[in-house]
């Protein structure tokens, strides 16, 4: 696993402050603009990294043998 | 001496004798023995010999590879079983023994005493504490396993996480979960796991089975393991009713490894309607400040563009307009009071006029030197005009008469 990358718990939670900081009324535009394209960043980054993730399975060791 | 009437049979009749007795009996061919295992050997052939005792008696006992499905523990000396199988004699010994077709553990009390003393001696240490519970992540992509590779349970996993989720990774620590060093393995397991893979969460678990099967999870250095691990650990042990010490110890419990495979896969196409949820709430929520702000600022301008000098000058002409309007207005009143003034003062002239009067047979009499109101104005013989109604009449003064004063 990556260390740097960003888990999907972390995008979420991102997602929910960039949501907050747009319900506030007292806004200015131009920061607006920016939560928003933050937003869709994290919307895209999300998908992106699921879509990376292709279903696996990996044995992680040789495995002990299994009696009976 | 008296060879003729004895019959003298072999050692190996004797044994093979006893042996067909022993096969005819109903009661040895089916018995069930409870007693305490001692001198356990297990042969490399795979048969596993060992005697059964209790406090008065020894029985020898042995239980060959192929009967070896009947036995699903480890056996060990000083367990107290029940073997069920067959006594009959070892023709070359000359000695009878159990031949064992299935062992079980005897009272399921002793285990359960273990149980109850570790479950106390852990949850007095606080391992159970709800403190210690850490979240499961809801969006898990490494899933950690710790079971048997040929295992029910991860044939299960591997079949929930074909139907929630195309993207997830699971790594399988093969563990084995039942018999002598299961305990270990799924220690070893879990923090290997831990510590090399860093999963976003483990499962820990196997399918059901006798309490013997699922007792490594029962073990104290199974829930240390767990205790200890950093990643978020779901236990699964066998079927809802089995509830282990791992359980106890795990950040949470599910009732079997597909139910942990549930808790811990996130759902994809849920995924996929949650972050387009995200996406639309956002779009609309940028655009509802977008059009606020425009509308804001269309109110501003309306607002400036009403203090322009122009539009000074012409909300101050529409005042004028509006004053001279008033004025002509209220002017036009007077002048039409006056008017009506005029026409009633016209009227009451009207009547005072003496031409009203002359039409009541009177008249006006005038000389050329003016009218005539005293018999002194005239002299007999003047002219003089009387104006009446319809007109006016000349006449001449024949006489003059004074009245009497």
């Amino acid at each position: 696993m990556k260390k740097n990358e960003i888990s999907l718990e972390k995008a979420f939670e991102e997602l929910d402050k960039v949501m907050d900081e747009l319900d506030r009324d007292d806004i200015p535009l131009e920061s607006a603009f920016e939560k928003y394209d933050e937003g869709m960043k994290i919307v895209r980054q999300c998908r992106e990294k699921l879509d990376s993730y292709e279903k696996k399975l990996i044995l992680v060791n040789e495995g002990d043998k299994i009696e009976n | 001496m008296c060879a003729v009437r004895r019959n003298i049979y072999s050692v190996s009749q004797i044994n093979g004798y006893v042996k067909r007795m022993f096969a005819e009996d109903f009661l040895l061919g089916n018995v069930y023995v409870r007693g305490e295992v001692s001198n356990c050997k297990y042969h490399s052939s795979g048969h596993v010999y060992f005697t059964i005792k209790d406090k008065d008696a020894v029985l020898s006992a042995v239980m060959f590879a192929g009967n070896r499905n009947g036995l699903n523990f480890r056996l060990s000396d000083g367990q107290n079983v029940i073997v069920g199988g067959s006594v009959n004699i070892y023709e070359r010994d000359g000695k009878y023994q159990l031949y064992a077709r299935e062992i079980e553990t005897d009272g399921e009390g002793d285990l359960y005493v273990r149980y109850e003393r570790l479950k106390k001696e852990l949850s007095d240490m606080g391992m159970f504490d709800a403190s210690y519970k850490k979240p499961i992540p809801k969006y898990a992509l490494n899933i950690g396993v710790v079971t048997a590779a040929g295992g029910a349970a991860i044939r299960d996993i591997i079949n929930i996480s074909e139907r929630r989720n195309p993207h997830v990774r699971i790594y399988l620590y093969s563990a084995k979960v039942q018999g002598e060093g299961a305990a270990q393995s799924v220690a070893s397991g879990i923090r290997y796991l831990d510590n090399t893979i860093k999963p976003d969460v483990i499962i820990v678990g196997r399918g059901g089975g006798s309490i013997e099967d699922l007792w490594a999870f029962n073990e104290e250095i199974v829930a240390r393991a767990i205790f200890e691990c950093d990643t978020p650990v779901i236990s699964a042990v066998g079927h809802e009713t089995d509830v282990t010490i791992s359980d106890y110890v795990a950040d949470l419990r599910a009732p079997t490894p597909s139910a942990a495979a549930e808790l811990a896969i996130f759902d994809h196409y849920k995924f996929l309607s949650d972050i387009g949820d995200i996406k639309y709430k956002l779009n609309r929520r940028i655009n509802d400040i977008y059009e606020s702000r425009k509308m804001h600022l269309s109110n501003l301008e309306l607002r400036v563009k009403g203090r322009s000098p122009e539009n000074i000058i012409r909300s101050r002409q529409q005042r004028l307009d509006s004053i001279c309007s008033r004025m002509r207005y209220l002017l036009t009143g007077h002048y039409a009071a006056a008017g009506r003034e005029f026409a009633i003062k016209c009227e009451r002239l009207n009547g005072l006029s003496p031409l009203k009067r002359i039409s009541r047979g009177y008249g006006y009499v005038s000389s050329s030197r003016g009218a005539v109101t005293s018999v002194n104005d005239v002299k007999e013989g003047d002219n003089i005009d009387i104006t009446i109604r319809d007109g006016r009449i000349n006449a001449e003064i024949k006489s003059i008469e004074r009245k009497k004063p």
